[in-house]
């Protein structure tokens, strides 16, 4: 008898099982070509019949069948002696642990998911064809030694001949790359690959004789006991397990075990394939951690997740997708349903957003909205990206849809709140201003009949006090004036219209305008403005109230008697501009208050002082001004000395736009 | 020559009483409303030759005055002069577009109101009589 198992005299006959035709051929034609002789049975009735006729080498085995399942069939063939050698491999689609111990405690040696890959099936096919041969071979063997001996020696020569035997063997299990190891009920290695040396660094006659749980230092996740006791019980063990290598690294294996029985059914041999899933392990986790980071983060921040396949025009969305839009989950998802679900007038463009990111293979942004079941409304901001195929061309566009309805929403009512406060302040100062004015309207006609002797000649004290009645009523109206102009300001509504300006007449306007408030202190106002200076870009009336602003400040703080000049020039720089200063004789203000002078609502306010001023608002406002007319303004001052403001305003080119 | 007639629209009694003081000091009749509604029939009646008109009025704003003066034939010749405590800024415009010769913001300064009116009646008249 040769001590070789025959795996080469005739074509393994491998039984496909399933009751979709499509499948039998599609593995018939993965089988053929690799020498193998495929033989197909529609139903597990069928291939029990086959199987007693002419037992195959091997089964594939589908599970879901109609009539008799996969598991009925395996638990059928397992259960028979005479077919219990045959190894089966359940094909199946269900890819998951319960499916597998089902098949397995039926007597399934391995499994295959659907889709079948063609590599992976004739590795697997080859593999239990070898374990097939060798069980065949060993199980014949086994009976014709326990018939001739009977020595109490017997399980050492035994052993002894079963290396041999093994080593034999060697050569055509070593073609295999997984670490195939024969071991006994004593952990006691018989049989170690040549993927096994190259996996554990370990030789084959290093460790053949040793127990696999020392050498490798074998950790399983499981108790060895329960693994144990499962072997025993369903003659398989399938689960991963940590090694180590001669060099002391890890390795994680997927393990498969099987358990061979002699002829009196007594326990035999272990039959292990190690395959390295180390890297793949480590992929996995840095993959699902990364995976999972993904999901919270898009959970959180309602970020839905999707994908365009061009070819089959359907979509694919995340769980936050389906809640964005409101939709119950459909997969694939017709590219139709999401375009119903975009309000109509935001359709066109995003659909023309999308066209221009495939024709130029790039990426694309949106805001659209999205029209729920009750009408209401969602604000998305969606950005995609194409994927191009091998070819380069455009197979898929992925992208992001963002819930931004609560975002938008605020910002929406923070705006109209603002609006709303602007409007309210404007009518308020308005109303306010109006109501202000009509007493003092009467007051002044009031002050101003009694003055005037109409109503009987005052006498000289008289007359003054009207004098001061009527300088506070000048005040006050300033006053409003200066909060309606700052209310303009604010809300927008003062409109600067820039024009041909002469300086020299406005200077001369300002002068005559405050000449009799000037005489009145005795102040000297004086005006220097060279006749040669070029014409002003500048609003006519802003520039003569900013100019009188500045005059009125310049005499309020100037001591009687002082003098107060405004003087213009060019100031050729780069880009020439109007210097106009005006300077006075008054008490100077500190740097700290120079800086601040411009601010609103900022009042001078020393001790010695005259009291009331005003609301503080006059500088502002010809900051304001000046910088909406393209000029600066900033003040220069020597306390005791005087004060000098000055701005700028731009010269007049033939360029600017001329108002008729 | 008899005294020029002004009729003045103002609902507030003080200002009113301010207005006669004055213009009456200046030789001017003063009739007065206070209400847009009576206005046109004021006019016709007392004959004004001018008009002195408040924005803000009970029965309806002082623009409202402006176009039926305008649109009438026997009042679109009368002068008006609008004399509001709302803001210059956008109803000085509209004021005159509908028809006011001049427009004084209140408080106004009594000589320039004296010289709108005498330039408009063509008869300046800056002398004082004292009451009495």
């Amino acid at each position: 008898m040769s001590p070789r198992p025959d795996v080469a005299d005739h074509p393994p006959r491998i039984l496909i099982v399933d009751d979709e035709r499509p499948n039998r051929e599609l593995l018939k034609v993965m089988l053929t070509p690799e020498g193998f002789l495929p033989l197909t049975a529609a139903s597990g009735e069928d291939a029990l019949a086959m199987v007693a006729q002419q037992p195959p080498d091997l089964i594939l085995l589908d599970i879901m069948m109609p009539g008799m399942d996969g598991y009925q069939v395996a638990a059928k063939l397992k259960g028979d002696l005479s077919t219990r050698n045959i190894p089966v491999i359940m094909v199946t689609a269900l890819d998951d642990r319960n499916a597998r111990m089902l098949g397995l405690s039926a007597g399934a040696e391995d499994f295959l998911t659907k889709p079948v890959d063609r590599a992976e099936l004739c590795v697997r096919v080859r593999n239990l064809l070898r374990l097939k041969a060798f069980g065949d071979y060993h199980d014949k063997y086994s009976q014709m030694l326990e018939g001739e001996v009977v020595s109490r020696t017997a399980v050492l020569a035994e052993r002894t001949k079963q290396a041999a035997v093994l080593t034999e063997q060697a050569a055509l299990l070593d073609l295999a790359q997984d670490a195939i190891v024969v071991r006994d009920m004593d952990d006691r290695i018989l049989f170690w690959s040549r993927g096994a040396e190259v996996l554990y660094g370990w030789l084959s006659r290093e460790a053949i004789g040793r127990r696999t749980g020392e050498l490798l230092r074998t950790e399983f996740s499981e108790s060895a006991e329960k693994i144990e006791a499962t072997l025993l019980r369903q003659g398989q063990w399938e689960g991963e397990a940590i090694h180590h290598k001669r060099d002391d690294t890890r390795v994680i294996v997927a393990s498969r075990w099987a358990l061979q029985r002699d002829a009196a059914d007594a326990p035999r041999r272990v039959l292990t394939i190690n395959n390295d899933i180390t890297d793949r392990k480590r992929g996995d986790a840095e993959r699902r951690l990364l995976t999972e980071r993904l999901s919270l983060a898009t959970a959180v921040a309602k970020i839905g997740v999707w994908e365009w396949d061009l070819a089959s025009n359907t979509l694919t969305w995340d769980a936050t997708m389906f809640d964005i839009y409101g939709l119950p989950p459909m997969v694939p998802m017709p590219f139709a349903r999401w375009s119903a679900a975009i309000h109509p007038d935001d359709l066109p463009a995003v659909e023309a957003t999308l066209q221009r990111a495939i024709h130029e293979k790039g990426q694309a942004a949106a805001d659209f909205r999205v029209v729920l079941a009750d009408g209401s409304f969602r604000r998305v901001s969606a950005v995609e990206r194409v994927i191009l195929d091998e070819r380069g061309n455009v197979s898929r566009v992925i992208g992001v849809d963002m819930d931004v309805t609560e975002r938008k929403e605020a910002a929406e009512a923070l705006e109209q709140s603002r609006q709303a406060q602007i409007q309210f302040k404007d009518a308020f100062l308005s109303h306010v201003s109006h109501e202000l004015r009509s007493p003092l309207t009467a007051i002044k006609q009031f002050s101003s009949i009694l003055l005037s002797g109409v109503a009987g000649e005052l006498n000289k004290e008289q007359h003054e006090y009207q004098q001061i009645v009527q300088r506070n009523i000048g005040q006050l109206q300033a006053m409003i004036d200066d909060l309606l102009e700052v209310t303009r300001l604010e809300t927008g509504k003062l409109t600067v219209e820039p024009d041909r300006v002469s300086i020299s007449d406005a200077v001369t306007d300002a002068l005559d305008t405050l000449r009799g408030t000037a005489r009145g202190k005795g102040i000297t106002l004086s005006g220097d403005v060279p006749a040669d200076l070029p014409l002003a870009y500048a609003d006519q009336t802003r520039l003569r109230q900013i100019l009188i602003i500045l005059l009125d400040n310049a005499i309020k703080f100037t001591p009687d008697g002082g003098s107060v000049a405004i003087r213009a020039r060019l100031l050729q720089q780069e880009r020439s501009c109007l210097l106009l200063e005006v300077s006075d004789t008054g008490d100077g203000i500190s740097p700290e208050v120079g800086e601040r002078i411009f601010e609103r609502l900022y009042q001078v306010s020393e001790p010695g002082t005259a009291s009331r001023k005003g609301l503080g608002l006059g500088l502002y406002i010809c900051k304001e001004l000046v910088t909406r007319q393209g000029g600066r303004i900033w003040v220069e001052s020597q306390p005791e000395k005087g004060s000098i403001f000055s701005f700028t305003l731009p010269v007049y080119s033939p360029k600017e736009p001329v108002r008729s | 020559m008899s005294n020029r007639k002004i009729l003045i629209v103002e609902d507030d009694g003080d200002v009113r009483l301010g207005y006669h003081i004055l213009l009456n000091a200046h030789h001017y009749d003063t009739f007065f409303t206070s209400d847009s509604l009576s206005a046109v029939s004021g006019a016709r009646t007392h004959q004004a030759d001018l008009m002195i008109l408040d924005l803000g009025l009970p029965t309806g704003d002082g623009f409202v005055v402006l176009e039926k003066f305008r649109a009438n034939a026997d009042l679109a010749a009368i002068p008006i002069i609008v004399v509001s405590a709302r803001d210059l800024h956008g109803n000085k415009e509209r004021a005159l577009e509908a028809g006011a010769k001049a427009y004084l913001q209140k408080p106004w300064d009594d000589d320039e109101l004296l010289a709108i009116i005498g330039q408009l009646l063509g008869q300046p008249d800056l002398s004082v009589a004292p009451l009495g």
